[in-house]
C-alpha cells in the first residue's frame, strides 16, 4: 500500500507529475459535464417548446428573392443555394473592402507621418472624423448621398451602354456560353505561362543587368493566349443593359453594382481605413529611429528607405492588429441590412420567418467564423514566413 | 571581373604620403552653431579636416561631439554657420544634400543593421537602389568588402546571428559599399564587449591606411594615439583644442583638456 | 428528432474542439489518457441521464396535479366573474359619466390629435359612437394612449371599456385578450407608387423595384404576390422603415409596400402626399375592430349592436343629414334601426329606443366616419373597389359596394 502512494519515494499528493495529471483529468470532466449539460438543456428546451430545428429545410425552395447576387439566383432555388448566394454577397463586399481599406489606410497612415504639415493635418482630420462616428451613421450618410443621384429613368447614360443612377451603376457584362470552360482553362494556362516568363526574365535582368522587359513579356503572353482563346472558342457573350418597357423603365441585362453596395463599400472602406492608418502609423513609428538614420546615411531617399528598410520592419508590428481590422470589417458588413444590401445576415433574417431560426443562426455563425479563421490563417502564415532567422 | 581591394574605395593610400598642410580641405566648418531649444549643443565651432586625414574627436559626455559629427551628413541641421563638404556647401538645396550624403558614410554606436535582411543584402541594398549597380556587381563588391573586414563566411547570415563585433564590421562594410570620400564613426566600439573592440579597431586602422578621410568620435585613446593625425577635444559644445596626438597627450594647451585626460587615462 | 439534434450539436462542438486544438501546442496528457478521461466522463454522463429520466417521470406526475389545480381555479374564477356580471359595465359607465377607450394618438387617420388638441380618427369616432349610444354625448370619452405591447394587458385588466387601437383580429387574441365585437376595417398589405408613373393596379407592377422593411410577413407576402402573378421585380430590403421611405422618395425603388393603413399614414409625412397613390389591391388579411373585456355579455352586445348599426345605417341610406326624414319615412328596416318602428332589442341592452338616431346625428354612418378620417379629406385610402366597401348586395344606392363590410342584421 505504501509503495503505491509513494512512487519513487515521493508522496503522491506532492508529486508534481501526478498533480498535473489529476488537474487535467478533473478539468476535462468539468468541461465535458458543463458542455453536455448545456447541450442537454438546449435540446430539452427545443423539444419542449417545439422550437423548430433541423436542416432538412435546406433542400426546399427558398421563395425569397435576393436583390443582387454574384451568381445567378431565383427564388425557386433551394435555401442552401440562397444562403450561399447571400454569403457570396458578404464575401464580395468584405474582400473588396479589405483590399481597398488597406490601400487607403497605408496612404493615409504614411501621410500622417509626412513632414508636409498640410498633408499631415489632413490625414489627422480624416482619421479622427471617421474613427469616431458610428459606422451605421456613416453608412446611412453615404447611402443618402447616393440616393441624391437621379433615379433610373432620369439617370446618366454613357454610350448607350453604361448607366449611372441611384439604383446603381449598370454596365455591359459577359455571360458564359458553351465554350466558357475550355476558354477558362486556356486562359489559366496563359496566366501560368506569363508568370513563368516574368519570373525567368526578371531573374535574368537582375543577374545580368540587361533589360529583359519581364513585365511586358508576361503581359503580352497573357493577352495573346486570351485573345486566341476568345477566337477559337466563343466563351462569352457581351450583354448590354437595356431599358424595359413600361412605366418603370428599369434596366435588365448586363451587370449591376447597386447603390447600396457602393454605399456599403465606401462606408466600410472609409471607416476601416481610418483605423488601419493609425495602425500603420504606429507600426512605422515603432521602428527604431536608428534604422532611418542608417538608411539616410547610405543615401537612400525617403521612398526607398520606407520601402526597403522601414516598412518591412513595421509590418511585423502592423500585421496582427491589421488582421483584427479585417475581421472587424467582415463583421461590420452585416450592417448592410440597414441600407438594403442583401448580405448574409439580411437574407438569413428573412429566411427565419419560414425556416427554423436556430439552425439558420447557427449556419450564419459558422460562416462568419470560417471567414474570420481564413484571415487569421493568412496572418499566421505571413508571420511564419517573415520570421527573422534567429529572432522569435 | 574581380574588384581589387584598392578599387573598392575611392581614396588612395598615396595621399598619406603628402604632408597634411599641403592637402586640400575636404570638410570645412566655420562658426557653426546648433541649439536644441534653449540648450546650445554646438557653440561656435570652426574646424577643417584635410583629405585623407584621421581626426579623433573626444571629450566628456554631453559635449556635443556626436551632434557635431552628425551635422556633417545632415542627420542634424546646423542653425548658424557654414559647412562645406568636398566643395559642396550644405544648404537646404536638396541636390546639395543628396550629393553630400553620397560622399559621406557613417557607422553608428548601435550598428543599425537592417535586421530583416541578410548581411549580403544589408551591404548591397544601397548600391543597387541608389547607384543602380547590377546585382552581380553589387554582390561581388559586398563579398570583397566582407573579406576586407574579415568575415566573408557570414555573408548569408542574418544580423541577429552575429556577435557585436561582427555586426559592427558588417556596418563598416555596408558604409564602404557606397564608396564614400569620408567616413564618420560615432562611438563605434562603445556598445561592444571588450574582446570584440580590437577586431573593429583593426578594421578602422586598416581603413585609415588606405587614405580614407575619417572623423571618429571615440574614447579609445590607444587607437587615437596610434592612428589619428589630429585629435579634437570638445567640451560643452565648444572645440577646446585640436592638435596632434603627441601634443595632446604630452602637452595639451588647454587646462580642460588636461583635466579630461587625467580622468580617463 | 432529439437524438439527431444531440448528434448535430455534439458534432459541431467536436469540430470546434478539433479546430482549436490544432492551433494550440501539445503539452499534457497523451491521447490514451484523454480517452481514459473521456471514458470516465461518459460513464458519469450515463449515470446522470438515468437520474434525469427518473426526475422527468416525477415531474410529469407533478405537472398533472398542477393542471388539475389550475382547472379548479379557472372554474372558481368564472363563477366569480359571472357573479360580477350582474353589476354590469353599463351601470359602471353610466355612473362614471364617460367611456374609457384605449387607443393611440400617433397615427393620422386612426387615432391622433388635431391642431386644437382634440382626439380625432377612425377608432376615436367608434368610441364616440359608443359614448353617444350609452350616454348620449359624443364628447363623453376619455382616451388612454397605449403602446402596442400594452394592448393585451390593458384590455384584460378591465380598466378600459373598449380597446380600439388598430387591433388585428386573430383567434388567439380573441381567446386571450377579450371579445372582438365587429370588424370595422379590413386592413392588409398594399402598394404605394408615385402618381406620375401612371400605374393604377398592383397587377401592373411587373418590372418594378420594390422597397420593403425586413423581418416581417410583409416581405414574404410581397414575394408570394409577385411570384403567383408571374411578375418580375427587384426587391430592396431595409431594416428600418425610415430608410425605406428615403429610398422610395428618391426613386431608388418605384413601389413601397406595407399595410395600407401604414401607407396612408406615412404618406402624410412625405413632402408631396398628393404625388403618391395607394393602389387598391390588398394582398393580406388584417381585420381590425374594437375589443371589449371578457365577462360582460351585455356590454359586448351593446358594442356589437352599435357597430352593426353604423354599418346598416349606411346600407339603409341613413346619414347624419337625413335622420329625421328617414325616421319618419317609408323604409321599414331603417325605421326599425332608428327606433321609430319595431325593436332591435334596445330594452334588453339597456339603451334608449332612439339611441341610433343620436349616434348617427353625432358621428354619422359608417361611410361618413370612413370619409371623414380615411377619405380624401383624411389620409386618402381609396374605399371604392376595395375591401372596405359595403357588401355587394347592400340595399343602398350611392354607397360603395362589393367589399367585405357586413354585420349581423339588427332585429
Amino acid at each position: 500500500m505504501q509503495s503505491i502512494l509513494y512512487p519513487g519515494g515521493i508522496p503522491l499528493w506532492r508529486n508534481v507529475v501526478f498533480i498535473q495529471w489529476v488537474v487535467q483529468i478533473i478539468s476535462a470532466i468539468v468541461v465535458i459535464a458543463i458542455v453536455s449539460g448545456f447541450i442537454f438543456n438546449v435540446a430539452n428546451e427545443i423539444q419542449d417548446r417545439e422550437i423548430p430545428f433541423g436542416f432538412s429545410f435546406l433542400d426546399e425552395a427558398a421563395q425569397i428573392p435576393i436583390g443582387e447576387s454574384v451568381i445567378q439566383y431565383d427564388p425557386s432555388q433551394s435555401y442552401l443555394y440562397g444562403f450561399t448566394v447571400a454569403a457570396l454577397n458578404t464575401v464580395k463586399a468584405s474582400v473588396l473592402g479589405v483590399i481597398l481599406a488597406t490601400m487607403l489606410g497605408i496612404i493615409i497612415g504614411v501621410s500622417r507621418l509626412s513632414s508636409n504639415w498640410l498633408l499631415s493635418r489632413l490625414a489627422l482630420v480624416y482619421i479622427e472624423t471617421f474613427r469616431n462616428i458610428p459606422l451605421l451613421i456613416q453608412l446611412l450618410f453615404w447611402f443618402l448621398i447616393i440616393l441624391e443621384l437621379p433615379n433610373v429613368r432620369e439617370g446618366y447614360v454613357f454610350f448607350d451602354a453604361f448607366y449611372l443612377n441611384n439604383s446603381g451603376f449598370y454596365l455591359p457584362w459577359a455571360t458564359p456560353l458553351g465554350g466558357f470552360w475550355p476558354w477558362a482553362v486556356l486562359t489559366v494556362v496563359g496566366i501560368v505561362g506569363a508568370v513563368l516568363a516574368f519570373n525567368y526574365l526578371q531573374k535574368r535582368e537582375t543577374e545580368t543587368g540587361q533589360p529583359s522587359y519581364p513585365i511586358i513579356a508576361g503581359f503580352v503572353i497573357f493577352v495573346v493566349v486570351t485573345i486566341i482563346g476568345l477566337i477559337i472558342f466563343t466563351p462569352l457573350e457581351l450583354v448590354i443593359p437595356e431599358r424595359q418597357e413600361g412605366p418603370f423603365g428599369r434596366l435588365q441585362g448586363g451587370a449591376r453594382w447597386s447603390g447600396s453596395f457602393f454605399a456599403l463599400l465606401i462606408g466600410l472602406v472609409v471607416y476601416t481605413s481610418a483605423f488601419i492608418a493609425e495602425i500603420v502609423r504606429a507600426g512605422i513609428q515603432a521602428v527604431n529611429r536608428g534604422q532611418t538614420e542608417a538608411a539616410r546615411s547610405l543615401g537612400l531617399n525617403t521612398n526607398n528607405s520606407l520601402r526597403f528598410v522601414i516598412f518591412p520592419q513595421a509590418l511585423r508590428v502592423i500585421i496582427p492588429p491589421l488582421i483584427s481590422q479585417y475581421l472587424n470589417l467582415t463583421k461590420n458588413s452585416s450592417l448592410a441590412a440597414a441600407i438594403g444590401y442583401p448580405d448574409l445576415v439580411s437574407v438569413s433574417t428573412t429566411m427565419t420567418q419560414i425556416a427554423p431560426a436556430i439552425s439558420l443562426i447557427g449556419m450564419v455563425m459558422v460562416t462568419y467564423l470560417a471567414m474570420s479563421l481564413f484571415y487569421s490563417l493568412v496572418g499566421n502564415i505571413y508571420n511564419r514566413i517573415t520570421r527573422y532567422a534567429g529572432v522569435g | 571581373m574581380t574588384t581589387s581591394l584598392e578599387e573598392t574605395t575611392v581614396t588612395n593610400p598615396d595621399i598619406r604620403k603628402i604632408p597634411l598642410e599641403d592637402r586640400d580641405d575636404i570638410i570645412v566648418c566655420e562658426n557653426v552653431y546648433k541649439w536644441f531649444g534653449d540648450f546650445c549643443a554646438v557653440n561656435d565651432v570652426t574646424m577643417s579636416v584635410k583629405r585623407g586625414e584621421v581626426v579623433v574627436i573626444f571629450g566628456p559626455s554631453g559635449s556635443g561631439k556626436s551632434t557635431f559629427i552628425r551635422m556633417i551628413n545632415r542627420l542634424e541641421e546646423h542653425q548658424q554657420g557654414k559647412i562645406v563638404v568636398d566643395g559642396i556647401e550644405m544648404t537646404n538645396d536638396l541636390r546639395n544634400l543628396d550629393a553630400i550624403r553620397r560622399e559621406v558614410g557613417m557607422v553608428f554606436q548601435q550598428f543599425n543593421l537592417f535586421p530583416h535582411l541578410s548581411v549580403m543584402s544589408n551591404i548591397t541594398l544601397a548600391p543597387q537602389r541608389v547607384r543602380h549597380l547590377p546585382k552581380a556587381e553589387a554582390d561581388e563588391l559586398a563579398m570583397s568588402l566582407l573579406e576586407r573586414v574579415g568575415i566573408p563566411e557570414q555573408a548569408e547570415k542574418y544580423p541577429a546571428e552575429l556577435s557585436g563585433g561582427q555586426q559592427q564590421r558588417v556596418a563598416i562594410a555596408r558604409a564602404l559599399a557606397m564608396q564614400p570620400e569620408i567616413m564618420l564613426f560615432d562611438e563605434p566600439t562603445s556598445a561592444l564587449d571588450p574582446e570584440m573592440i580590437k577586431e573593429v579597431l583593426d578594421v578602422m586602422r586598416e581603413l585609415a591606411d588606405t587614405g580614407m578621410t575619417m572623423l571618429c568620435v571615440t574614447h579609445e585613446m590607444g587607437f587615437a594615439r596610434e592612428v589619428a593625425d589630429r585629435m579634437a577635444m570638445f567640451d560643452e559644445g565648444q572645440l577646446v583644442e585640436i592638435d596632434t596626438p603627441d601634443h595632446i597627450f604630452t602637452n595639451p594647451t588647454e587646462a580642460r583638456t588636461q583635466l579630461f585626460l587625467d580622468q580617463i587615462l | 428528432m432529439k437524438t439527431k439534434l444531440l448528434i448535430a450539436m455534439l458534432a459541431m462542438v467536436s469540430v470546434f474542439a478539433v479546430a482549436f486544438s490544432a492551433c494550440t501546442d501539445d503539452s499534457g496528457p497523451t491521447d490514451a489518457d484523454l480517452q481514459n478521461a473521456q471514458a470516465t466522463a461518459s460513464a458519469a454522463q450515463s449515470a446522470l441521464s438515468d437520474a434525469n429520466a427518473r426526475a422527468d417521470a416525477a415531474e410529469a406526475r407533478a405537472d398533472e396535479a398542477d393542471k388539475m389545480a389550475e382547472d379548479a381555479k379557472m372554474m372558481a374564477d368564472e363563477a366569480m366573474m359571472s357573479m360580477e356580471d350582474t353589476a354590469g359595465r353599463l351601470a359602471q359607465v353610466q355612473d362614471r359619466g364617460h367611456i374609457i377607450c384605449a387607443s393611440r394618438n400617433d397615427v393620422p387617420g386612426y387615432g391622433s390629435l388635431d391642431d386644437a388638441g382634440r382626439n380625432v380618427g377612425f377608432d376615436i369616432d367608434l368610441c364616440r359612437a359608443l359614448a353617444t349610444a350609452v350616454l348620449g354625448d359624443p364628447e363623453a370619452i376619455e382616451i388612454q394612449f397605449i403602446t402596442a405591447a400594452e394592448r393585451g394587458p390593458t384590455i384584460q385588466s378591465g380598466e378600459v371599456d373598449m380597446l380600439v387601437r388598430t387591433v388585428t383580429w386573430t383567434t388567439s387574441r380573441d381567446a386571450q385578450w377579450g371579445n372582438y365585437a365587429q370588424t370595422m376595417f379590413y386592413d392588409g398589405q398594399g402598394f404605394m407608387v408615385p402618381a406620375d408613373l401612371g400605374v393604377t393596379s398592383a397587377y401592373e407592377l411587373g418590372g418594378a423595384a420594390v422597397c420593403v422593411t425586413s423581418g416581417t410577413t410583409t416581405e414574404l407576402n410581397m414575394a408570394d404576390f409577385f411570384r403567383q402573378n408571374n411578375l418580375e421585380y427587384n426587391p430592396n430590403v431595409f431594416e428600418d422603415t425610415d430608410v425605406v421611405l428615403d429610398a422610395y422618395e428618391s426613386g431608388q425603388c418605384d413601389v413601397f409596400t406595407n399595410d395600407r393603413s401604414q401607407l396612408a399614414a406615412l404618406r402624410t409625412a412625405l413632402p408631396n402626399p398628393d404625388d403618391h397613390v395607394i393602389l387598391p389591391e390588398t394582398i393580406s388579411e388584417e381585420p381590425l375592430g374594437p375589443v371589449v373585456p371578457h365577462g360582460d355579455d351585455q356590454w359586448f352586445d351593446i358594442v356589437k349592436t352599435v357597430m352593426s348599426g353604423l354599418i346598416y345605417a349606411e346600407a339603409y341610406g341613413i346619414n347624419s343629414g337625413n335622420v329625421g326624414s328617414v325616421a319618419a319615412g317609408d323604409n321599414v328596416k331603417a325605421k326599425r334601426l332608428l327606433g321609430t318602428e319595431g325593436t332591435i332589442g334596445q330594452e334588453a341592452l339597456g339603451l334608449s329606443e332612439t339611441f341610433m338616431q343620436d349616434v348617427i346625428n353625432a358621428v354619422g354612418n359608417y361611410g361618413e366616419i370612413y370619409d371623414r378620417n380615411l377619405g380624401p379629406d383624411g389620409i386618402d385610402l381609396p374605399r371604392e373597389n376595395g375591401r372596405n366597401a359595403l357588401w355587394s348586395n347592400a340595399p343602398c344606392t350611392d354607397c360603395p359596394k362589393g367589399g367585405q363590410i357586413y354585420a349581423a342584421p339588427l332585429r
